[in-house]
């Protein structure tokens, strides 16, 4: 049977209906917490920002745009706010451990089946797996703990100019694995 | 920095890398280059993605049983608010209350105006009188490049003459740090609308409007030191949210 949409549950959470808001925690809560604990790393934190998250759905879903995005991206822009939030509060150090995107692959991949455009979130995977830790690091650094370049240089005790370029050089990586360019990539399969 | 350099921070400001003087200088380039957006909608489209780089976690499995408790608590919260409010006694006292405040205000505001032409209503009150207005104009907060979950509206007078933000969850600033509002006419000009502080990161702002609100395209508030911008007619620091007025 047809699961219904994020959209019908955000009508019915504008509603009123504090189920929708259930169906919505048990479709996204895993994406949440694993989001949340990759900036924290600390399950009781964690915790309290998914829960946090999840109610700011419930009071504030009127303000989801979808002409600006999906509403996967715009949960998760939440969370990891209020899980940085959280991160600069309590001073916590941030993790640069290797990632290992192997493990529970499928529940990824499960994740990533409930957005359009599957294939190529699988290929933008890929390339992050395939990403030298020199220059997933600093993205990650960015991205999970709203570091700026200077932040990031000064954590990881690397040269500012290098810092930028690595980053630089891994997001451009990204691109073309998100959109493929088949004059820069003639491999690139169909 | 010239295009080159500028261009190749792109990626960066899609992650929100930057740090504040580049984004300053960053963003008058981006606007400058418009030609440069698709580019930008690329790394935000990858960014957006990101999250797959976090190891997928078991959730615990009292969360669900947990938010049901908060969702009930809310609403407790929500009937007790209305109980206080809806009671007679407290309706009637607050009647008389707010009688007595208006006589005073008035009294007040005929005072004050006999001595200077400065006096303004406070802000919050001002907000909530604004928000009863039948066709008061309405706008949201657009979180801006400071990582926070600010959020808030900003409403005005029917004819547009007044104006008041009001926005909660302001991110946390260092105690030689203030919040700056900046005012962007329709035509591109900027001005400061003053400095304030936030209490608790809640902070109610009037606009001291010399024009009407739609004569403006946009407000926005940055992080400044104290004292504000060494400029008046632009911010240094990063931009906290931004109201937009024009559709």
């Amino acid at each position: 049977m047809r699961q219904p949409t994020d959209s019908y549950f955000l009508k019915r959470i504008e509603a009123g209906d504090e189920e929708a808001l259930i169906a919505l925690h048990s479709r996204y809560a895993p994406l949440v917490y694993s989001v949340a604990f990759r900036v924290l790393n600390e399950p009781m934190a964690a915790e309290e920002v998914t829960q946090d998250t999840f109610m700011r759905l419930w009071n504030k879903s009127y303000t989801f745009d979808e002409k600006k995005g999906s509403f996967v991206t715009w949960l998760l822009t939440i969370t990891r706010r209020l899980a940085i939030d959280t991160f600069r509060q309590q001073k916590r150090d941030a993790l640069v451990n290797p990632v290992f995107m192997d493990e529970n692959l499928d529940l990824w991949e499960n994740l990533l089946e409930t957005e359009s455009g599957g294939d190529v979130q699988r290929s933008l995977h890929a390339v992050l797996k395939d990403l030298p830790d020199e220059q997933r690091q600093p993205i990650e650094l960015a991205y999970f703990h709203g570091m700026s370049h200077s932040q990031i240089a000064d954590y990881l005790n690397v040269p500012l100019g290098t810092i930028k370029t690595r980053i630089r050089l891994g997001m451009q990586k990204l691109r073309n694995a998100w959109i493929p360019e088949p004059s820069v990539n003639p491999n690139a399969e169909e | 920095m010239n295009d080159k350099n500028l261009a190749d921070l792109i990626p960066a400001y899609a992650l929100g890398a930057l740090d504040p003087e580049e984004r300053v200088e960053f963003e008058a380039w981006l606007n400058a280059h418009p030609d440069a957006q698709s580019t930008l909608a690329d790394y935000q489209a990858v960014v957006a993605q990101l999250y797959v780089l976090a190891p997928p976690r078991p959730l615990p499995g009292h969360l669900q049983d947990d938010l049901r408790q908060r969702l009930a608590a809310s609403r407790a919260e929500a009937r007790r608010r209305r109980a206080w409010w809806q009671r007679p006694g407290v309706r009637y006292a607050l009647a008389a209350a707010a009688l007595l405040v208006l006589v005073i205000a008035a009294v007040l505001v005929l005072s004050q105006r006999g001595k200077s032409e400065q006096w303004e209503e406070d802000p919050a009150e001002l907000y909530s009188r604004l928000a009863e207005e039948k066709n008061a104009q309405w706008y949201t907060v657009t979180p801006g490049q400071v990582e926070s979950a600010v959020t808030g509206h900003l409403v005005a007078s029917p004819n547009g003459d007044l104006a008041v933000i009001r926005v909660s969850q302001l991110p946390p600033i260092e105690e030689d740090r203030i919040f700056q509002l900046w005012m962007v006419g329709a035509e591109g000009t900027i001005r400061s609308g003053g400095t304030f502080k936030a209490k608790q990161g809640e902070a109610y702002i009037r606009i001291p409007l010399d024009k009407p609100i739609k004569a403006y395209s946009r407000f926005g508030v940055s992080i400044e030191p104290e004292g504000g911008s060494p400029f008046s007619d632009r911010p240094t620091g990063p931009n906290v949210f931004v109201v937009m007025v024009e559709s």
